[in-house]
């Protein structure tokens, strides 16, 4: 649905954006993870078209966005809604004014019957029927975030972007609008691309992820692989650090997967093999309701060939750091 | 001494209710082109604002009384004479039109870039966003710089004694200060400070009611 080739982007001497490739397809919840400045943002504005690009290409559905005249380029936008960090509601416009305000851009009447029954849908869908005539300085930002989300739905787009959509929120309130995020996906089948700097909303919504540091594409796939077995990149992002680890014996991470995270694969392996070892670092992280992660334990030297072979006789994935 | 005060009165107001009107609609145009054309704005262009933003600045440090004397030919040619009240409307035209482009730019530049940019994702056209985003959100921004022109209108209309348009700042110049009638003096003063008054609770009150 969304074919990025090798795109580029630079700001005089500066680059922005540097041989970035990806490919979105319908139905999926694409992420796109990085600290502050470093191209994300601008990422998703090359796909709609609020920002140009030197190099590369992007195709929306066989067209090519840098090709297309202001009218196609337009249509190209109508089909994509998109939603702020700062939710960017005219205060001046109540609720349903500021919904309907996408329509009027497009020459419809904002008090039709259709577009009345329309909006007043999304606002169900959103949960705020009983604010349509408020104006967001009544609304509290999770609130404003939802008009703005049933305001880039107005015009009934494929595709939804979503700018650091709750960085502005607290951990509940963004919970809530991942939730909304994930029913809109799955129910009305809209492809969700997603900027962010928070791990927590990749891991709860997202299929797929690309991680770009200063530019550049540098993991790229399932979020549960990629956060389960980092590489160095996404570690540092992370914050997870290695060097704390003991620098005697063997450490070994055990990954866990959905089948085997809920079994007691640790305490059976000190009971089956009757040895000790300790345990130093681990995390269990919940992706779409998946529950993954990893765990290192520290093993005398002489132990490791025995609790490798039972690791791969259980069907542990694991490595030796 | 009524009928005098009575009289300055209705020119004072018929110069600012004028001037004040024909500024605003005429200086809407440059603040529109000097906010598109910003390098911030929907259609960056250098050489226009740059010309543009001269032209307003020169046009701004010119002194009120040289600038109507300036203008006489201009004046006879739009109204058919060059003094009197209704021809004191020109010049004061003409120098607040700077003035109210300068404030309606300022309110419309502090509209959110992030609204500019929210409706450009819509495929909002560049009339379009002028229209629905800007306009209608620099509303109370626009007005309070209105009641700003007003109030620095009323200040210049006093000056239009200089070519006979007559008015309240007349009257205090020249039976006030010049015959030394103390009472003109403070009869004017007085109704000028209610006329500001007025205006500015009028003008802040619509800013938040609108905003």
């Amino acid at each position: 649905m969304i074919r990025i080739q090798n795109l580029g982007k630079s700001f005089g001497e500066l680059k922005v954006l540097e041989d970035i490739s990806l490919e979105i397809e319908q139905g999926d919840i694409y992420g796109i993870i990085g600290q502050s400045g470093a191209g994300k943002s601008t990422l998703l504005r090359c796909i709609n078209g609020l920002e140009t690009y030197n190099e590369g290409s992007i195709f929306i559905e066989d067209k090519e966005v840098s090709s297309l005249n202001k009218k196609e380029l337009r249509n190209v936008q109508k089909g994509m809604g998109m939603i702020f960090q700062n939710f960017n509601l005219l205060n001046r416009l109540d609720v349903y004014d500021n919904i309907a305000l996408p329509l009027q851009f497009w020459g419809q009447k904002k008090d039709s019957e259709e577009n009345r029954k329309k909006i007043m849908e999304l606002l169900a869908l959103v949960g705020l029927e009983d604010k349509v005539h408020s104006y967001p300085r009544q609304l509290s930002g999770g609130q404003k975030q939802r008009v703005a989300i049933a305001r880039a739905l107005v015009l009934d787009p494929k595709i939804l972007l979503c700018d650091e959509a709750t960085s502005a929120l607290d951990p509940q309130i963004t919970k809530g609008i991942l939730a909304l995020l994930s029913k809109i996906n799955k129910e009305m089948n809209i492809t969700i691309i997603l900027v962010t700097h928070q791990m927590e909303v990749v891991k709860e919504i997202c299929n797929k992820m690309i991680f770009i540091k200063d530019g550049r594409n540098v993991a790229m796939g399932r979020p549960e692989e990629l956060f389960v077995s980092p590489n160095k990149e996404i570690q540092q992002f992370v914050g997870e650090h290695l060097d704390i680890l003991p620098r005697t014996g063997i450490n070994i991470k055990l990954f866990f997967n959905n089948e085997n995270s809920e079994d007691h694969v640790i305490t059976q392996l000190a009971r089956t093999l009757g040895i000790d070892f300790s345990i130093c670092q681990g995390k269990l992280d919940n992706f779409r309701g998946t529950i993954l992660g990893s765990l290192v334990i520290n093993i005398k030297e002489s132990d490791k060939e025995k609790v490798t072979e039972y690791l791969d006789k259980i069907n542990v994935l694991w490595e030796e750091l | 001494m009524t009928d005098i005060i009575i009289k300055a009165t209705g020119q004072t107001l018929t110069m600012v209710f004028w001037s004040t009107l024909f500024s605003v609609i005429i200086g809407f145009i440059p603040a529109i082109v000097l906010t598109l054309t910003a390098p911030d704005g929907l259609k960056p262009n250098k050489i226009i604002y740059g010309i543009l933003d001269f032209l307003v600045n020169t046009f701004r440090s010119f002194p009120f009384i040289i600038l109507m004397v300036i203008v006489i030919p201009f004046t006879r040619l739009l109204v058919g004479k060059a003094i009197g009240t209704t021809a004191a409307i020109v010049p004061l035209t003409i120098s607040a039109i700077p003035f109210v482009a300068r404030v309606i730019e300022s309110a419309l530049r502090g509209v959110d870039s992030g609204l500019i940019e929210a409706a450009r994702s819509f495929g909002a056209s560049d009339a379009q966003i002028i229209f629905r985003v800007y306009l209608k959100e620099a509303v109370p921004s626009i007005l309070s710089g209105i009641t700003l022109t007003m109030i620095s209108l009323i200040g210049y209309s006093a000056m239009g004694g200089a070519i006979g348009a007559g008015g309240l700042g007349d009257v205090a110049i020249r039976y006030g200060y010049q015959a030394y009638k103390v009472n003109y003096l403070i009869v004017t003063s007085i109704i000028l400070i209610v006329f500001v008054q007025i205006i500015q609770s009028i003008g802040n009150l619509l800013y938040k009611k609108l905003s």
